[in-house]
């Protein structure tokens, strides 16, 4: 096989993919509207892709709003436009940087857990006991994952938002010597509330993405605990990509 | 402290919310239901490069911000969002200010000095225009390329001794002429003007008036004639003048350069040439006979809304129909017509008891049935509250309109003392909706949310039509047919 | 013998270019245990995924109690379900579970029990697989011989009418394989369900089968009684029960 086959069979491979992965989507979506579900497994799903990142979404946007404020009080000092760099860490963070870190974060952090133990479960025959009890696997494992992906992302980007704002002002104020007033009147001025829920937005397409694109990989798990590793690196490569892909697309219908 | 899990997902979830309303709510710019403030509205001639959201000054200080800009019989149509302490006088006029040369528009409020203070939906006048540079640049130079055709023609005249002399005759002599043309042209405007009024009156008295009007256009060409003849004659300076040739000549070229100065001194109250002729005449009459068949038409002003719609009930597996029709008066009123093909319209059960299981076994039976939507709203900002029947019972809901009304997420109750055991809680529904284009959205939600037996949840979509589009199809398909 | 309760018709089932099986055809009667044997590979757990609808044949048809499985939608597959327990070979315990959560997982999610019905009914299905006081047990603390009990008592839940093993004796000592295959036989006589086993381990095989099936090339060679599968003429059944590595059955 040439180069150039190589990267065709690549690319259908790809595309093939993103197809199962989308029907799995679509699959979990139909699942998710048929009551009951199950509210403790839900719950528990909350609270690990949720709670347990809270820390590492918290240091992610504070340490990307600090350097923020640097970064661009650098190039503003030029113009004497010092107040704007609130405009830019709240603006930056909103629309773009909060959704996508803690997306990417939530991808490597969740999202790898998530694959390791459904793979797992594939591979010690736990998603067809689970069948054979007839209890539907999609309904019982994705949806749980999906609902709480769905809803945890955009708490957390709120979260990431508003640490991210308030460490580009201690910056900014305290270590640049922002009018402080002003900077705040900058920020707030400017920003608006379709910013912020276009934002949250994206964050709910990344918490679609990642639960989805975990699952399928765990799911789809072959051989053994090499194959789970295979599946866990897999679903943050892949989740990551996609959400990177994704966000150009949304941002250009949103904004 | 050890919180539950339950705790701990609570916890950072209404942290969340507590954050994401003190963003929105400091953010400005958003509010839900009815915005702070009291609504003005201005008109302008042009607003180019004013936006929503610009801001409102009245001597430099921000009171405001501008809600919507709309076109309104050729003018921009400005609603203004004032903040409820400012209190402005009636009299209050508006102007587009720039904050520099390059800088950002705004509207800039002069205060009135009237009895009074504007209320809630008063329009204001525009200020003054305050002269842009494009536009003085432009009148500058057609005036000075007029004085310098006048004062060339007038250099050449007055080249001659004879011409100096009689120039002084001819400018009394053109100021009388002058006069004369002044009251004949107001006479006939006059006149004009009855006739057309009459014409608004009503369509049916204009054979009356006709002879009128044919009467003084006779009676103003008899006293052109006159002016004519004297002319001819040679009476006067200016027959004088006509007799020399040379003189008159020169003195035709500056009468030519003069008569385009007045002529633009006078555009604003129409030209003098235009007078005489029936044009205008007919023109005034074209424009008011069409305004009376506009009236007729009422109905035009309208905003009509004609639209389907299918929903697919992922748990009874059947589709849902809708087809719907909006009436909108008024920007912020509809009137919501629907009819609504309802798969599992009524509902019935049996409950069997079966051996060797526990409980009974409840079967749902579920017959078609087409029921009708009447409903009643009213828009506040992002915000849509609607009342009226639906799908035959009362019912009440709420819209929220996001990105340029593009996404709706709508919640619906309904059905508020139903009868039947299956179906005894009230029929709740939220919809999500979303148009990527101008006829077409895509919609899913879930339809009676607390009615375990009979809750779905559904996608589906549609297409609308706003009264354009519907003229437009409307017309198409009459010329076809003829 | 009694009606069918399985049927397998010429079933046909292949992985990428791999056949697997070739116009397997099989019956197994409402109340009989059938242990269908075969070398590793071959097969056997295909069949098995077949009979409870995981897998769906490419061509061929799997009939449980007079339903073609081919033909039912996902709700009516569930309901069919029902029927069954299953022993996996691992046990496949969800790791997220303890103990009696594991056994009681079908009633918490098909009943409207409350979790001390629940508890207790799963105290009761573990005392009857011979498990006393590791209900709160997660099941990685649980020994391997363990774990298949509590896989055996969690088939069990439902009460179902058909029951499947798959390997049931593998990877335990022959003390411990010996006391599932006590428990299978029990089973069967206590509660008169249908049983398919899938092994390999012959010795498991004479004990609780009624018949047995031998698979081979995608095909069932032979099915007979304990004592015909022993004394069988087949060159090839002869070789695999006899556990020679001389014959037809090629081992590389």
């Amino acid at each position: 096989m040439n180069w150039l086959e190589r990267i065709g069979s690549k690319t259908t491979k790809f595309i093939e993919e993103i197809g199962r992965i989308c029907l799995l989507f679509l699959q979990a979506l139909k699942w998710s509207l048929r009551p009951p579900l199950g509210f403790r497994n839900i719950l528990k799903q909350m609270e690990e892709i949720g709670v347990r990142s809270v820390p590492v979404v918290l240091i992610t946007a504070v340490s990307t709003g600090m350097v923020l404020a640097l970064q661009s009080h650098t190039g503003f000092k030029r113009f004497n436009a010092e107040s704007l760099v609130g405009t830019v860490v709240a603006l930056s963070l909103t629309r773009e940087l909060g959704p996508v870190l803690t997306g990417l974060i939530v991808a490597g952090r969740a999202g790898a857990a998530m694959a390791a133990e459904l793979g797992t479960m594939r591979v010690t025959e736990q998603i067809d006991a689970l069948s054979t009890m007839a209890t539907n696997p999609i309904k019982y494992l994705i949806v749980p994952r999906l609902l709480a992906g769905m809803l945890m992302l955009p708490i957390l980007t709120i979260f990431s938002d508003a640490i991210g704002i308030a460490g580009g002002y201690f910056v900014a104020v305290k270590v640049l010597d922002v009018n402080p007033v002003v900077y705040m009147r900058r920020t707030t001025d400017f920003l608006e509330f379709d910013d912020i829920f276009g934002g949250l937005l994206k964050a709910l397409v990344f918490g679609i993405i990642i639960a989805t694109v975990s699952c399928y990989k765990g799911f789809n798990t072959e051989g053994g605990a090499e194959g789970v590793g295979k599946a866990t690196t897999g679903a943050v490569v892949l989740s990551s990509m996609l959400i990177l892909i994704s966000d150009y697309f949304l941002t250009a219908m949103l904004f | 402290m050890r919180l539950s899990a339950e705790a701990r997902v609570g916890l950072v979830i209404l942290l969340g919310a507590l954050i994401l309303s003190y963003m929105t709510f400091t953010v400005g710019g958003y509010r839900f239901g009815r915005e702070a403030g009291y609504r003005l509205y201005a008109l302008f001639d042009t607003v180019a490069g004013l936006d929503t959201k610009s801001g409102i000054r009245v001597a430099g200080v921000g009171v405001g911000k501008v809600e919507t800009i709309a076109l309104q019989d050729g003018q921009a149509k400005v609603a203004l969002r004032i903040k409820p302490e400012v209190k402005l006088r009636k009299g209050t006029q508006a102007a587009v200010r720039a904050t520099g040369l390059l800088g950002e528009k705004y509207i800039e409020l002069i205060p009135g000095t009237g009895e009074g203070f504007l209320q809630d939906g008063d329009t204001m006048a525009e200020s003054e225009r305050v002269a842009d540079l494009d536009r003085l640049i432009n009148q500058f130079s057609t005036v000075a390329a007029d004085i310098k055709t006048v004062s060339a023609s007038l250099r050449e005249a007055l080249g001659t001794e004879e011409g100096k002399q009689s120039l002084k005759e001819i400018v009394a002599n053109i100021r009388e002429l002058s006069r004369n043309l002044n009251v004949a042209v107001k006479d006939n405007r006059e006149n004009f003007t009855k006739a057309v009024a009459n014409i608004q009156e009503a369509s049916a008295s204009l054979k009356e008036d006709l002879p009128k009007l044919l009467e003084s256009l006779k009676h103003t060409s008899e006293k052109l004639d006159v002016i004519a003849t004297k002319v001819e004659k040679g009476e006067g300076t200016l027959g004088k003048l006509v007799q020399e040739e040379g003189v008159y000549n020169k003195l035709d070229s500056a009468l030519e350069g003069l008569n385009s100065v007045t002529k633009k001194l006078e555009k604003g109250e129409g030209t003098i040439g235009k007078l005489f002729t029936d044009e205008k005449a007919y023109d005034q009459i074209t424009t008011t006979l069409e305004g009376l068949s506009n009236a007729v038409s009422h109905l035009e002003r309208f905003k009509t809304v004609i639209g389907f719609r299918n929903e697919y009930q992922f748990d009874s597996e059947k589709n849902k129909g809708y087809f719907s029709l909006q009436l909108q008066p008024r920007e912020d009123k509809f009137y919501l017509l629907e009819l609504v093909d309802d798969p599992r319209g009524r509902v019935t059960s049996t409950t069997t008891q079966v051996v060797g299981v526990t409980g009974a076994v409840t079967e749902l039976k579920t017959d078609r049935q087409l029921k009708i939507n009447a409903e009643f709203g009213r828009r506040f900002s992002d915000v849509a509250l609607r009342i009226g029947l639906m799908e035959n019972t009362f019912g009440l809901g709420t819209d929220l309109y996001l990105f340029n009304d593009a996404l709706r997420f709508s919640a619906d109750a309904w059905d508020f003392n139903s009868n039947d055991p299956l179906n005894k809680h009230v029929h709740l529904k939220g919809t999500a909706s979303y148009s990527f284009f101008k006829y077409l959205f895509v919609q899913g939600g879930y339809d009676n949310l607390i009615n375990k037996k009979l809750g779905t949840g559904f996608a589906g979509g549609g297409i609308r039509f706003e009264d354009d589009d519907l003229k437009y199809l409307v017309g198409s398909g009459a010329l076809r047919m003829k | 013998m009694g009606e069918p309760m399985i049927q397998l018709i010429d079933v046909y089932k292949s992985f990428g270019d791999n056949p697997v099986l070739r116009g397997a055809t099989l019956t197994i009667e409402r109340g009989e245990t059938m242990v269908i044997i075969g070398g590793s590979g071959t097969g056997k757990s295909v069949i098995l995924k077949h009979i409870i609808g995981l897998m769906k044949p490419d061509r061929g048809k799997v009939v449980v109690s007079g339903k073609d499985l081919a033909t039912l939608k996902e709700r009516a597959l569930d309901e069919l379900r029902k029927k069954f327990g299953m022993l996996f070979q691992g046990a496949a315990l969800f790791d997220s579970l303890s103990v009696w959560e594991n056994v009681g997982f079908s009633l918490r999610q098909q009943t409207h029990l409350s979790d001390r019905e629940i508890k207790q009914l799963a105290v009761e299905k573990l005392a009857g697989v011979g498990l006393r006081g590791v209900e709160d047990r997660m099941p990685a603390d649980l020994s391997g011989g363990m774990k298949k009990r509590v896989g055996l008592a969690r088939a069990l839940a439902m009460e179902p009418e058909i029951l499947l093993y798959d390997e049931p004796t593998t990877g335990l000592d022959p003390i411990m394989a010996d006391a599932i295959n006590e428990l299978i036989v029990e089973m069967k006589r206590r509660l008169k369900v249908t049983g398919v086993a899938i092994t390999h381990d012959m010795t498991s095989a004479y004990k609780i089968a009624d018949r047995i099936a031998m698979l081979y090339q995608g095909k069932i060679l032979q099915v007979g009684t304990p004592d015909a599968i022993k004394n069988s003429g087949n060159p090839i059944v002869h070789q695999f029960v006899t556990g020679s590595s001389v014959g037809p059955i090629k081992t590389v």
